[in-house]
């Protein structure tokens, strides 16, 4: 263990797990409680073509991919309840499309998309110093907001028809919810990849909720599953070679379905 | 139609539609101050549309709904509402105390934590409903009958002047529902309440006033329903025994 935090890219990558451990410790709890799996799926799959157009137009993937994650948040938001359409076809067509928007930039752009694989299934090995710090930034925007709203996201998660009555503003509650789930794909992309993203962001809440019975340690809780989760999959991969982001991901699938079993084997409650 | 000053809920001609079916057709109501009032209906009639349209969850595409005097979104602080089901994921991680204690959240305002007083509150409005032995327990662990307790201490924190209830009384056994109902009387005492029930019988024990609703209304500011009113909601004879009571619902049949 100490032997593979000689080298500066696995400090970087172990730091990066950690720093994903927190956020999704945290949205992972709405994403679970609130079940909003399917539409962060959407917004991971549409933020693809965010990575496409930074390719396309030489800026930063990571920054565009902050900016098509926010726009699919709002979008999704937004037309809860409006749009004449079921919000999963909604999700759905964005899914797509946004995949099919990424693929045409990437086609279009000069530059060969030599790490467009990692966007797919994350790299958590290539993280750099500079990366560090962005995922950083977004890691405290999102725990301050999520500080600052307790208690409005709360009332939003358990009943959203009587945060309506109460008078709190439901729908830009919802579309800031969304939002930081966005942000959170941006950071857990770098890790995992779009395609495994939904995986961070229900495992550890999922586990956590068989040991909790309130929403602050089901948030604590699951910060520590996605720790030992990201940690124990990252220095598998390293031993045996295998991709990260998929490691991780079979990690976590793995412990949970043991503690599962375990529970039921001894009928803990 | 006339409204008078002490009309604490106004309904106005309201009609409400969803897509281009008519769900409450030309709808006029008075509900006065501490009236009990009991909405019965047929299924699919319009009885939680008309309670949603009376809280402003539902616009009405024609017509004026005023809740004292005012907008129901302007007036909804002064309304507690339970909803018919409970929708909240029976599986969510949250104690009675903090359901109860998200009844203030609309009016705590933005970046504020709840106080101590806040909480001392929560343990008299649970007192109010006799759940207080249940604060830390989790809701979903709780029977139906006392979580409609509990969603109706969270509608009572604010100390509205009206409730809304929405079939309150579905999962309660029939021992809980005296109770339940012996509950409301002593509540009605401070505030009006209209509660929506298919439970006929139920409602003509403990209600004060009835209206009938199946998308037109038949209400007669009384207990009073005439047997017509009740066939043609109801669209077949209904035969309507109330339980050993010094009042009826319907008038005497001839």
């Amino acid at each position: 263990m100490i032997e593979i935090l000689q080298y500066e890219f696995m400090q970087n990558a172990f730091a990066a797990g950690i720093l994903a451990s927190v956020i999704c410790g945290v949205i992972g709890v709405y994403v679970v409680l609130k079940r909003l799996v399917f539409i962060s799926g959407g917004i991971a799959h549409f933020s693809f073509c965010g990575i496409g157009f930074g390719y396309y137009s030489g800026i930063n993937p990571t920054l565009s991919t902050i900016v098509f994650s926010l726009l699919a948040a709002s979008a999704i938001g937004g037309a809860k309840h409006k749009a004449k359409l079921q919000e999963d076809t909604t999700i759905g067509i964005l899914w797509a499309t946004g995949m099919a928007l990424g693929i045409i930039f990437i086609g279009l752009s000069s530059e060969y998309a030599i790490d467009l694989f990692s966007y797919l299934f994350g790299n958590i090995l290539a993280v750099s110093h500079q990366d560090l710090i962005i995922m950083a930034i977004l890691s405290g925007i999102i725990i301050i907001i999520v500080a600052l709203f307790y208690k409005e996201f709360l009332a939003l998660s358990f009943d959203e028809e009587y945060s309506t009555v109460m008078g709190l503003p439901v729908q830009a509650l919802y579309i800031l919810l969304l939002c930081l789930i966005a942000l959170t794909i941006v950071v857990l992309i770098k890790i995992v990849g779009v395609i495994l993203v939904i995986a961070l962001l229900t495992i550890p809440a999922t586990t956590s909720r068989l040991f909790s019975h309130s929403v602050k340690k089901m948030m604590i809780i699951s910060i520590l599953f996605g720790a030992i989760y990201t940690s124990l999959g990252l220095t598998i991969s390293y031993y045996l070679g295998f991709a990260s982001g998929a490691t991780i991901v079979l990690v976590s699938g793995s412990i949970f379905f043991i503690i599962l079993v375990l529970r039921n084997i001894f009928h803990i409650k | 139609m006339d409204t008078s000053h002490d009309d604490v809920i106004s309904l106005e001609h309201v009609w409400v539609s969803y897509n281009e079916s008519i769900i409450l057709k030309d709808i006029s109501l008075q509900v006065k101050n501490k009236d009990f009032l009991g909405i019965i209906g047929p299924n699919g009639g319009g009885k939680t549309t008309l309670i949603k349209t009376m809280i402003g969850l539902i616009k009405p595409h024609n017509g004026r709904v005023k809740i004292l005097g005012q907008d129901p979104n302007r007036s909804r602080k002064h309304i507690g509402y339970v909803a018919q089901k409970n929708y909240h994921e029976s599986n969510f991680p949250i104690s009675v105390f903090e359901v109860v204690r998200m009844g203030l959240c609309g009016k705590k305002g933005f970046l504020k934590r709840y106080s101590s007083k806040d909480d001392e509150l929560v343990l008299q409005t649970l007192k109010v409903v006799g759940m207080t032995k249940h604060s830390d327990k989790e809701i979903g662990h709780l029977s139906g009958g006392e979580q409609q307790r509990i969603f109706i201490a969270r509608a009572l924190i604010n100390n509205p002047k009206i409730l809304l209830l929405d079939e309150p009384d579905v999962g309660i056994d029939a021992n809980m529902q005296s109770e339940f109902y012996s509950l409301l009387k002593k509540l009605n005492k401070n505030m009006t309440i209209i509660l929506v029930s298919h439970d006929l019988s139920a409602i003509s024990k403990h209600v004060k006033k009835v209206a009938c609703i199946n998308q037109e209304i038949y209400y007669h500011d009384s207990k009073e329903i005439k047997r017509e009113d009740i066939e043609k909601a109801y669209g077949c004879p209904i035969d309507l025994i109330a339980h050993g009571v010094p009042h009826r619902v319907l008038e005497e049949h001839e």
